[in-house]
């Protein structure tokens, strides 16, 4: 299958500008973007809690992908991907804040131009992100904020170690009474999944107000360890000292050590539990937001998209609460889609994020074709005919030094020409690793052969061929949006 | 009457600003047959791209810098 295909389907080359121009369908468009989001820990993928009720009655009613694949384990590079429909390889950014290079900025800014938000703005819609990591994320958006940051401001005074300090001098009960009054936040840092959905359904109003589509990207980031934003109570006994020293690894066991210092949790278990309250709490704003939907009657009009970033390693693997590596754990992330007009289904094609721009240019007839090459593929046909539209899927590890995956359904290689993790400075993959994933889906046993040769290394060498070929060329500066 | 006010409310105010003739009427030459309805629509979308394309010094700006590599910390990234 050839990979770079910037559309499917009845969008092809367009000779005849006038007499084809379609007509784009602009419906509202919003994405719930729930950070380190696993599918392991969602009951419509057979988790034994239900964390996702108003999730799963969404995906029953709508589009449940069973097998879609971040193109990054790591935030940055996998929102840019989203946001180019190109791989990291070709957006130039394959690694997170703060391991960016120079050089990956450089080829981002220096490369395409394409940029879904600013697409979508140019064409008239409110285009609007509650998120806080910014950089060139903010590109396209009328609105890039988090929250009220004066309101945030005299909060984080109050947390300044300066101002602890004389409140722990205070005697017990001024300070009982002080705590009270402030009423004290798991963390002053970030938004609870409440403010992040207020603040999103806030300006859905204005744009409704204004009679103006809206792109609304809503990045909650409560599932990222240490899920500071939510409350918890440790329940469990404590296990930290023994999982310590179970850890073979010392840099692994020195980062996990580093960083469950002073968060306050007893045990692994209650760090899971933590995950989970986490999800729940996102899941009861999700279900906020569709009534929100139904309410003011703008469902039928409205692409809803639930999905995550990259996903997470919980405890396997031996690696501890991070994303790092590229095992499923870490790249398997649940989606679920609401596309008005398509009942719902199940999905079980391999599917990608860079998908979702040429996705999006289909259904909602955005343009005749997509100004630039990327390595997207339009799911639609996925979705109206179950056609499978990739046999493989690509990922980049954002944490580690180089190192990179092609998945089958069947099977799985990973590639690490430098596996060093940049969070714990250890090594999590061999150089070559080969899973079975129908007999070893949790990938424990590396079958990797050396000198029988691997279909899989092949799929890279095709990314790289068409990479020669037209996939880096200079894009020709269009003028016609304007 | 409650509803029309909050609708109100909801609505972006606009301003007026001053061009050169010469100027609105090379926008006005451009824009024919794009589908962009008028001037100010042209002028807005302009300046939005101008504020919202990274330049090198723009992309992490000091004291966005800081505030972000305090949360990455908190994160497990530094």
């Amino acid at each position: 299958m050839h990979m770079i295909q910037a559309l499917s389907g009845g969008f092809g080359e367009n000779k005849n500008k006038k007499s084809n121009q379609v007509k784009m369908d602009k419906k509202n468009i919003i994405i719930v973007m729930v950070d380190a989001f696993r599918p392991k820990n969602l009951s419509l993928f057979g988790y034994h809690k239900e964390t996702d009720k108003n999730i799963k009655k969404i995906a029953h009613e709508n589009l449940l992908f069973r097998n879609f694949f971040s193109s990054s384990n790591a935030t940055a590079p996998s929102l840019t991907s989203l946001f180019t429909g190109k791989f990291p390889e070709h957006s130039g950014i394959i690694h997170q804040f703060p391991y960016t290079s120079e050089k990956e900025i450089m080829k981002f800014t220096d490369g395409g131009s394409f940029w879904f938000p600013t697409l979508l703005q140019q064409k008239g819609y409110e285009t609007i992100a509650v998120d806080w990591i910014g950089a060139w994320f903010e590109k396209g958006f009328t609105y890039y904020k988090e929250k009220n940051k004066e309101k945030e401001k005299s909060k984080r005074i109050l947390n300044s170690p300066f101002v602890r300090r004389i409140l722990l001098n205070l005697p017990s009960w001024a300070y009982a009474l002080g705590k009270k009054m402030f009423k004290s936040r798991a963390s002053p840092m970030f938004c609870t999944p409440k403010e992040t959905m207020n603040l999103a359904m806030k300006k859905m109003k204005e744009a409704i107000g204004n009679e103006k589509p809206f792109f609304v990207f809503a990045h909650f980031w409560d599932t990222h360890f240490p899920f500071p934003t939510i409350k918890y109570k440790s329940k469990h006994e404590k296990n930290i000292d023994k999982v310590l020293k179970e850890i073979k690894d010392e840099k692994v066991r020195g980062y996990f050590k580093k960083r469950v210092t002073d968060i306050q949790m007893n045990s692994t278990e209650d760090m899971i539990d933590k995950y989970d309250k986490a999800i729940e709490e996102i899941d009861g704003q999700i279900g906020k937001l569709y009534n929100f939907l139904r309410k003011n009657k703008i469902w039928d009009d409205t692409v809803l998209i639930i999905m995550g970033d990259h996903g997470t390693n919980l405890i396997g693997h031996d690696i501890y609460f991070s994303s790092t590596g590229l095992f499923d754990d870490t790249i398997h992330v649940p989606v679920v889609m609401h596309l008005p007009g398509i009942g719902g289904k199940e999905i079980k094609g391999l599917a990608q994020n860079v998908d979702f721009v040429p996705t999006l240019f289909e259904y909602l007839k955005i343009e005749n074709r997509i100004p630039e090459k990327i390595d997207g593929i339009s799911m639609m046909p996925l979705i109206k005919n179950g056609e499978e539209i990739r046999d493989k899927v690509f990922s980049w590890d954002g944490l580690g030094h180089e190192l990179k995956s092609v998945r089958t359904k069947k099977r799985k290689l990973i590639l690490a020409a430098d596996p060093e993790c940049n969070l714990c400075k250890s090594r999590h993959h061999r150089e070559k690793e080969e899973y079975n994933l129908e007999k070893d889906p949790g990938e424990t046993n590396n079958i990797y052969t050396k000198g029988l040769g691997n279909e899989l290394e092949k799929a890279f060498d095709g990314l790289e061929t068409n990479k020669k070929q037209d996939v880096w060329e200079k894009p020709v500066k269009r003028t016609d949006y304007i | 009457m409650k509803k029309a006010k909050k609708k109100e409310d909801n609505k972006v105010k606009y301003g007026t600003i001053s061009l050169p003739m010469p100027l609105i009427d090379k926008v006005k030459q451009r824009i024919k047959g794009t589908g962009m309805n008028s001037v100010s629509g042209f002028v807005g979308f302009v300046l939005r791209q101008v504020l919202s394309t990274p330049t090198k010094d723009s992309l992490l700006n000091k004291g966005q810098e800081k505030e972000i590599k305090e949360r990455l910390k908190s994160l497990g990234y530094l």
